[in-house]
């Protein structure tokens, strides 16, 4: 008989109220009410034999939960689960480990867990101990392990499982980088080995690795069901955009002009952008580019500077520069300073431009402000910070005065 | 059998063995105060109501004849109390494992009520011996031991598949139950004879299972009588119904273990 598991309008319904033992009475199918948490939507899904099945999604998605439901640690809310075969999960390391017994005491007590005779677990004994290599520490009680080492023997104790079906939940990385090697590959086999692999991970390339389908879950919805290549380019295209909006919004806050001390201000601070003689906020790169400060310092502000930065929405600072006003001195009061970048050469993001008028250590007055950069044909493999090697200048001007 | 098999039986005896185990961790002594615990409290009643107390049943010389009768009857509730408490608290306990792995998680339940034995066993050693120095050594009667010891612990175990289940969701029944079983223990005639009680009560005192426990083991070993074989069925009945609602009760609830625990 075909292995295969059939999820048919599966749901899961978290109370809002808790639960109170109703439990074990009722009977009756649970729907949301108001404030309850649903955590799997009415999920239909089929995995046939030789499926490797991985789940994508941000937390809370309802990944764990519906993997959790296969292995038949908690039932659905409503809908039905029908599997063939017998399921064996990984879901947490090291569960049954007790610290005051020793390594090999505890992998007894492991296979005890799992119902299996003591002379089934002397079979498999001395391959687990040589897997987990940790030496004489093997007879010492594992309350005296390391963290690294109490995972390692964790994850020893499930490498000769023997699976039908597998499921995994983020168990796929322990210990230094070596045993970590070891253990990747130790998966890889035992997912081999497995008829029916369902994975769940945060990992994009152990996806990839192991899987032949992959679904993508949203808000307990299967947003995206298909290749592990298609699936995992459009999950982390979807988390960048995601998290440029969230970048947006904090980058915004620094936004305005401010005078931190008296006599210090900005009279213009502008971006100039190819032939066009308009203040731009929209930068087409490999055009010349012209960022502009005018600001009035006090008359005895001797020793004045102006530091510009221009800072990557992703908090990555691309130049950052101090300089003297001296040179930039049109009157006592007033100075000009302009930069030229012939040609523009940052890549396409979005930039935030600060410029602060500074005495000595102390900031005067400051000013943001976001600018975006496009490219007409964006270079392919990636984005890059610059589009190639150029020099950036500054330099002083006397006609500043035609330009504005 | 009630959708167990033979795998599942291994998987509770090892589930049993655990308990064992996990409950004397990090002693020094470890198991031995599995026989050693319910020894030193037989021996401190043996003294409190042989040596101090005196206390005897009408028609006996001496005052061993009311610790035997005592012991035979309080042996047994220890026994259950310790089964009952473990059981109770066996999923709570067990929380990791329940949600990470996937077992017939009432298994948990019925392997820690057998925990119970342990002392059942000392006790009736405790007995034997007490019983060969006072000079009433049970007669052929003992036969229905084994009856009775399987009949109390299919009882046990039947009311830890209950309470079990429903100290996952309400955790305040482990901390009231020590409580509650000592007023069941002094509400059934174990410390006291059944004719001690007013008469009215003492009827009811037949629908208590815990005393047709205590009252079968005084009419095997002490009163060299065969119990009371209406008490054993009725005794039957009553774990048969606990044991199947029960279990009914906990495959419905132990979907929702893991967002409970």
């Amino acid at each position: 008989m075909e292995l295969h598991i059939t999820l048919h309008e599966v749901s899961k319904i978290f109370s809002a109220e808790g639960m109170s033992g109703r439990e074990l009475f009722s009977t009756a199918v649970q729907t949301a009410a108001d404030g309850d948490k649903i955590a799997v939507a009415e999920v239909s899904l089929t995995i046939q034999q030789g499926e490797r099945l991985g789940i994508v999604g941000r937390n809370g998605a309802g990944k764990s939960t519906l993997l959790h439901m296969i292995a038949g640690l908690s039932s659905p809310s409503s809908g039905s689960i029908e599997i063939n075969g017998k399921v064996t999960s990984v879901m947490t390391l090291g569960v049954g480990v007790r610290d005051d017994l020793t390594g090999r005491e505890n992998i007894y007590v492991d296979g005890e867990i799992q119902g299996k005779a003591r002379n089934e677990i002397d079979q498999v004994i001395d391959e687990i101990i040589a897997f987990a290599d940790l030496g004489e520490f093997i007879d010492y009680p594992v309350r005296t392990y390391s963290t690294g080492m109490k995972a390692r023997l964790a994850f020893s104790m499930i490498s000769h499982i023997d699976p039908e079906i597998l499921i995994i939940d983020e168990a796929l990385s322990v210990g230094d980088a070596n045993f970590s090697v070891k253990a990747t590959a130790r998966i890889m086999e035992i997912c081999a080995r497995g008829k029916i692999v369902i994975i769940v991970s945060h990992g994009m390339q152990a996806i990839k690795d192991i899987c032949n389908r992959c679904i993508w879950m949203e808000n307990g919805h299967v947003t995206m069901d298909g290749s592990p290549e298609a699936v995992t380019k459009a999950y982390i295209d979807s988390v960048r955009a995601a998290d440029e909006l969230q970048l947006m919004e904090k980058f915004q806050k620094f936004i305005g002009v401010r005078t931190l001390q008296a006599g210090w201000s900005f009279k213009q601070v502008a971006i100039f952008n190819g032939e066009s003689k308009e203040k731009r906020v929209l930068l087409e790169a490999g055009q010349a580019t012209r960022f502009v400060v005018r600001a009035l310092t006090p008359i005895s502000a001797a020793g004045a500077s102006v530091r510009m930065r221009i800072t990557r929405l992703d908090d990555l600072v691309v130049f950052d520069e101090l300089f003297s006003t001296e040179a930039f001195r049109l009157h006592d009061q007033s100075i000009a300073l302009e930069i030229e970048m012939t040609p523009l050469v940052l890549g396409a993001a979005i930039y935030r431009l600060d410029v602060s008028l500074e005495a000595g250590a102390i900031v005067c007055a400051e000013s943001s402000s976001i600018f975006e950069v496009f490219v007409f044909n964006p270079p392919t493999g990636g984005k890059p910070m610059l589009l190639y090697p150029a020099t950036v200048a500054a330099i002083s001007t006397d006609s500043l005065e035609e330009v504005c | 059998m009630f959708g167990f098999n033979k795998q599942d039986i291994r998987l509770a005896f090892n589930l049993f063995k655990m308990n064992v185990r996990d409950r004397y961790l990090g002693s020094s002594l470890g198991s031995f105060w599995a026989i050693a615990n319910p020894f030193f409290m037989l021996a401190l009643y043996t003294f409190v109501f042989g040596f101090v107390f005196k206390v005897r049943i009408p028609g006996a010389e001496t005052t061993l004849g009311y610790v035997i009768w005592l012991i035979i009857g309080y042996g047994p509730w220890m026994a259950t109390v310790e089964a009952i408490m473990a059981s109770t608290t066996s999923v709570v306990g067990a929380a990791g494992v329940v949600k990470n792995m996937a077992f017939k998680t009432e298994l948990l339940p019925i392997s820690a009520s057998f925990v119970g034995i342990i002392s059942l066993g000392v006790s009736l050693f405790f007995l034997l011996v007490l019983m060969t120095f006072a000079g009433n050594v049970p007669d052929w009667h003992i036969v229905w031991l084994p009856l009775i010891i399987m009949l109390q612990f299919f009882l046990i175990l039947s009311i830890g598949l209950w309470l079990s289940a429903i100290n996952v969701f309400v955790r305040d029944l482990s901390i009231a139950l020590p409580n509650m079983l000592t007023i069941i223990m002094f509400l059934t005639p174990i410390f006291y004879p059944m004719e001690s009680m007013p008469a009215a009560v003492q009827k009811l005192s037949f629908a208590n299972p815990f005393f047709l426990i205590a009252d079968a083991y005084r009419a095997s070993l002490e009163r060299h009588q065969s119990p009371s074989s209406i008490g054993l069925i009725c005794l039957f009945f009553l774990s048969l119904m606990l044991f199947i609602s029960g279990l009914a009760a906990f495959r419905r609830a132990k979907g929702f273990f893991d967002s409970a625990l």
